[in-house]
């Protein structure tokens, strides 16, 4: 019997939390590819992603959800594509304490615009709990303004329940009605 | 005066600002400001920071991050702030102390220049400026934050301004600042240079922060889980226990029920703090709730889980208050004292309506809500932050994908209506709902996939919500 496979793409700038989201709900160790930051993200960590985090939940024998966090630093944007392909969605998690959440949002909704246009976006707000500017209103009001419809939660990417509830709007939102069997 | 032949601009870079205020100082850097400072985006390329001292949680932070940048900087407060390396500058914010306190840093980085990297004892010059008074020179080597006092039960209730009562009581709605409030005394540039009546007004906002929060670094310690029984109780009084109505049936007056004196009051209020960026205080006999729109929060000092507050939410009238008004400064100082010692007192903002709209309906649905007319959501409701109810989450997977009626949503989920009620009430209370399904943005730009892995789908949600 084979194995199905499926892909779940978490993204963001750096720092937003995509490792720390993917070790949250992951059933194995994470496999990161963690280096010494060495040019503006060293501003924020000591130490970023620079290909790319490893994940997986097991559902029984044969079925895996691979969870793969992109590295944040847009000069690795080359990778996106090929992450993304097979996926079935996209966590984008904000760091609300960056100087321009909005702008970041843009980026990366347009960055992945066509593999959201096809699959489900869900937008978690990181550091909302220090940083309460702008708010989860602001964002929706912003993703209406890309025409964007996708639910935003407040997440602290530490918690496995947030992680977890961003994870099942995504997967409700594909299929409205689907039962937990 | 400044010498402007003689000054160096001042690299300056903004932290925990608040929009409202964010947008007045740009508009000073721009104009009156502009040979003097240069705001910059990294603390890295500053040499003076600007903190706004009441917006939350900058005092967590100046403790925990800016002291170790060990750069000068301006802190604006309402209330008096005496801090090494550092320049009080009380609000309401003028651009005559905003310019004096850069003269003092530009001679003081002009005479040592090794302050731009650390922190030098000598040069703690900390000035206090209040209105009318010139700059008072002081050396306070140590933090001293205004300290936290012992609530007795004769400061721990807010003593409203008589006047804001008097007007509350004639108005309903008190939207003027009380005598005591400094909003008066307004960002007050030069007004050659032709600042508009709107900035000036806006600049209240610089008075009226609201306080700061506890910052959260760890991961809070998960609280006990409620067993089953625990559940069904508090799932009983969100969402009541209703059995299905028919949906061709004439509903009857029964089932209708409008939303509480207290839900309108804190709708109203609410709305109110929304217009003008203002925290409002709603005023019960046994409860203030506090509105703070800056920050998203809502303070009241009564546990939403607690049976004292479903009992204050269906037993207070219009004869027990419900008067609102803008916060007075003098009320703002007590909020803070309040939050200092009562934290787990501050609510999300969506998060307090939400429960006080399940608790206040229970499962009913007000008469302007048809639940036979079909509408849509317009956004998700922000569920990890919101108290959940059984099928919350279906129920707006449901509701997102296309509009539908509520009778057809628990039709089309197989969950007992009372459910679909509950989120249509509360979701419409924090303006999800579009009444109109024409006017919700058609998002879908590329076919999605039919082929949906259903099966795959059902077993990671079970496994993901624990199963």
């Amino acid at each position: 019997m084979s194995t199905e496979n499926r892909k779940i793409i978490f993204t963001g700038p750096v720092g937003a939390g995509k490792t720390t989201a993917i070790r949250s709900i992951s059933d194995i160790d994470i496999v990161t590819t963690d280096e010494q930051a060495s040019d503006m993200a060293k501003a924020r960590k000591p130490a970023t992603t620079v290909a790319m985090d490893y994940g997986m939940i097991k559902l029984g024998e044969n079925e895996r959800v691979h969870l793969y966090g992109t590295p944040g630093q847009e000069r690795f944007n080359f990778m996106w594509d090929i992450l993304t392909e097979g996926g079935i969605g996209l966590v984008l998690l904000i760091d609300n304490s960056r100087k321009d959440p909005q702008q970041d949002l843009k980026f990366y909704t347009h960055a992945f615009k066509e593999f959201i246009a096809a699959q489900q976006l869900v937008v978690g707000i990181t550091r909302m709990d220090t940083h309460r500017v702008p708010n989860v209103h602001d964002y929706r009001r912003w993703l209406d303004q890309l025409k964007i419809k996708a639910p935003v939660f407040e997440v602290d990417a530490r918690k496995r329940d947030d992680v977890s509830m961003l994870i099942q709007a995504m997967l409700m939102s594909l299929a409205p009605g689907a039962e937990i069997l | 005066m400044i010498d402007k032949s003689k000054q160096n601009t001042l690299k300056v870079c903004l932290e925990d600002v608040g929009a409202h205020n964010r947008a007045i100082l740009d508009f000073f850097f721009a104009k009156l400001g502009q040979h003097v400072f240069r705001c910059v985006d990294t603390q890295e390329e500053a040499n003076v920071l600007l903190i706004d001292y009441d917006f939350p949680p900058a005092r967590q932070r100046f403790e925990s991050e800016y002291q170790q940048w060990q750069k000068p900087a301006l802190i604006l407060s309402i209330s008096e702030v005496s801090i090494e390396n550092a320049i009080w500058l009380a609000k309401p914010l003028t651009s005559r102390a905003l310019l004096d306190a850069a003269g003092v840093l530009q001679q003081q980085l002009a005479n040592s220049p090794q302050m731009q990297t650390s922190a030098n004892p000598s040069a703690n010059l900390i000035f206090q400026q209040s209105s009318g008074q010139s700059f008072v020179a002081t050396t306070r080597p140590v933090l001293q934050r205004p300290p936290i006092q012992e609530l007795s039960a004769a400061t721990s209730v807010p003593l409203v301004d008589k006047l804001d009562e008097k007007m509350a009581a004639e108005s309903g709605v008190n939207t003027q600042h009380s005598p005591t409030d400094s909003g008066s005394e307004t960002f007050s540039v030069d007004t050659a240079k032709g600042i508009s009546s709107s900035e000036t007004s806006v600049s209240a906002s610089l008075v009226d922060q609201p306080p700061p929060l506890p910052a959260q670094s760890t991961v809070d310690e998960p609280p006990p889980l409620p067993t089953e029984s625990e559940k069904n109780e508090r799932n009983l009084l969100l969402c009541g226990n209703q059995q299905d109505l028919e949906a061709s049936a004439e509903l009857s007056d029964d089932f209708y029920k409008d939303d509480s004196f207290f839900l309108s009051s804190l709708k109203d209020a609410v709305r109110l703090a929304r217009q003008c960026q203002q925290g409002v205080l709603l005023n019960f006999p046994d409860a203030r709730i506090y509105v703070l729109p800056e920050i998203h929060r809502i303070f009241c000092g009564i546990d939403t889980q607690d049976s004292e507050f479903t009992e204050l939410i269906s037993a207070c009238n219009v004869k027990d208050g419900g008067k609102m008004h803008i916060l007075s400064t003098r009320e703002i100082h007590e909020l803070n004292d309040m939050i200092s010692q009562q934290a787990s007192a501050l609510y999300d903002l969506e998060s307090f309506v939400w429960t006080s709209t399940l608790l206040s309906a229970q499962g009913s649905l007000p008469r302007a809500l048809d639940p036979g007319k079909s509408v849509g959501l317009k956004h998700w409701p922000s569920l990890t932050r919101l108290e959940n109810f059984p099928h919350v989450l279906p129920i707006a997977a449901q509701w997102s994908a296309s509009a539908m009626s509520a009778f057809d949503i628990a039709k089309s989920l197989n969950i007992p209506q009372r459910y679909a009620f509950s989120f249509y009430n509360a979701a419409n209370s924090l303006g999800l709902i579009e009444q109109d399904p024409d006017k919700l943005i058609n998002t879908q730009s590329a076919p999605r996939p039919k082929d949906a892995p259903r099966g795959l789908f059902s077993r990671l949600l079970k496994r993901l919500v624990g199963g």
